[in-house]
């Protein structure tokens, strides 16, 4: 991944109109875009939908990011409203069990280092927790600090909401997520 | 039973690692915790590798110009390219083969006007008999009994 600099230095030649800086700002992205879009929509089709769209805006309006916020916090700021687009436009939100039960028979992803079955099993169950039953503040703040491991401060900068807020939204999830994590480690054992 | 309830606050909300690991309940609390959270962000990254890898790679700077996704294009060319398989199958199978086809598909110039020509259809059969160039070999249409009528 790219420094915070280096983004920037890229969209900054992207948008003097240099083509080869703006493939490179989108191939920089791609990846967060998506990991944003799948946390957001909770579905993978629709994060593939979105992020496509997020791509196309990104690049159609490069020349109009005035360098004021981070170039990851602007193109976060496409990312959301894209996914609040894509979901009004679909009316999604009466069909979060059927996107929960396609996510249960999704290919389960090829790790590097892979889980036993009955971590997987596991993970993948918190996974449709988090994106089915948190609502869309608390899941994106959950998974920017607890998952990706941004710092609180990073990722109220990041959503540009205020810390305290943010603050808010983290404690409700964890609450939910990690009595989700302790109630379910007892029935495996632990 | 759901235990969630009986875990202190710290442990449900708290940073982890300010969360004192004294205790050996709450240290193993901890590290499922941590465990778990490890596990979900490797299986959403894979998940989000996995979406990533589905979209058209920008070309020279700008994203495809077809704003639908891949799998929309492959549902749409996949017949004709299965087609078009086929159809080099059995143009690649050999001698054998392309005479077979040549036996039920005759050549162009003979084929409708011995069709419509000789075609064998009465109003009260239910099916019509269609004579091919090659004396041996007739395509029998059956019809739909109610049609027929």
């Amino acid at each position: 991944m790219l420094s915070d600099q280096d983004i920037l230095d890229l969209a900054e030649r992207a948008r003097k109109g240099e083509r080869e800086a703006l493939g490179g700002l989108a191939g920089a992205l791609r990846p967060l875009i998506c990991r944003w879009a799948l946390v957001i929509t909770g579905d993978p089709h629709d994060a593939e939908d979105v992020a496509q769209r997020v791509l196309m805006k990104m690049l159609e309006s490069i020349e109009g990011f005035d360098g004021r916020s981070k170039v990851t916090s602007w193109v976060y700021r496409i990312t959301r409203n894209a996914s609040l687009d894509h979901r009004r436009s679909r009316r999604r939100d009466r069909r979060l069990a059927e996107k929960a039960e396609r996510l249960a028979r999704a290919e389960t992803p090829r790790l590097d280092d892979p889980l036993d079955d009955i971590e997987m099993r596991r993970t993948m169950r918190l996974i449709r927790t988090l994106l089915r039953e948190l609502p869309m503040r608390q899941r994106e703040v959950f998974d920017l600090v607890d998952l990706q491991g941004l710092t609180p401060r990073e990722a109220a900068e990041l959503l540009e909401m205020n810390p305290t807020t943010l603050r808010v939204h983290l404690l409700r999830a964890r609450r939910r997520m990690r009595g989700e994590m302790l109630a379910r480690g007892r029935g495996y054992g632990d | 039973m759901d235990h969630r309830d009986d875990w202190p606050e710290r442990i449900l909300e708290g940073d982890l690692d300010e969360i004192s690991g004294a205790d050996p309940e709450e240290r193993r609390s901890t590290e499922r915790i941590a465990r778990d959270a490890r596990n979900m962000n490797a299986v959403l990254s894979a998940m989000a590798e996995q979406v990533s890898g589905r979209l058209p790679t920008p070309i020279h700077g700008q994203a495809a110009p077809d704003s639908r996704r891949p799998g929309w294009r492959w549902r749409t060319v996949a017949p004709f390219a299965a087609a078009a398989a086929v159809a080099a199958l059995i143009l690649v199978r050999g001698e054998e083969t392309v005479e077979e086809v040549a036996t039920l598909i005759p050549p162009p110039e003979s084929r409708l006007p011995s069709m419509v020509s000789e075609m064998d259809v009465e109003a009260d059969r239910p099916f019509a008999v269609f004579p091919t160039g090659d004396p041996d070999i007739a395509v029998v249409w059956l019809l739909n009994p109610k049609e027929s009528y």
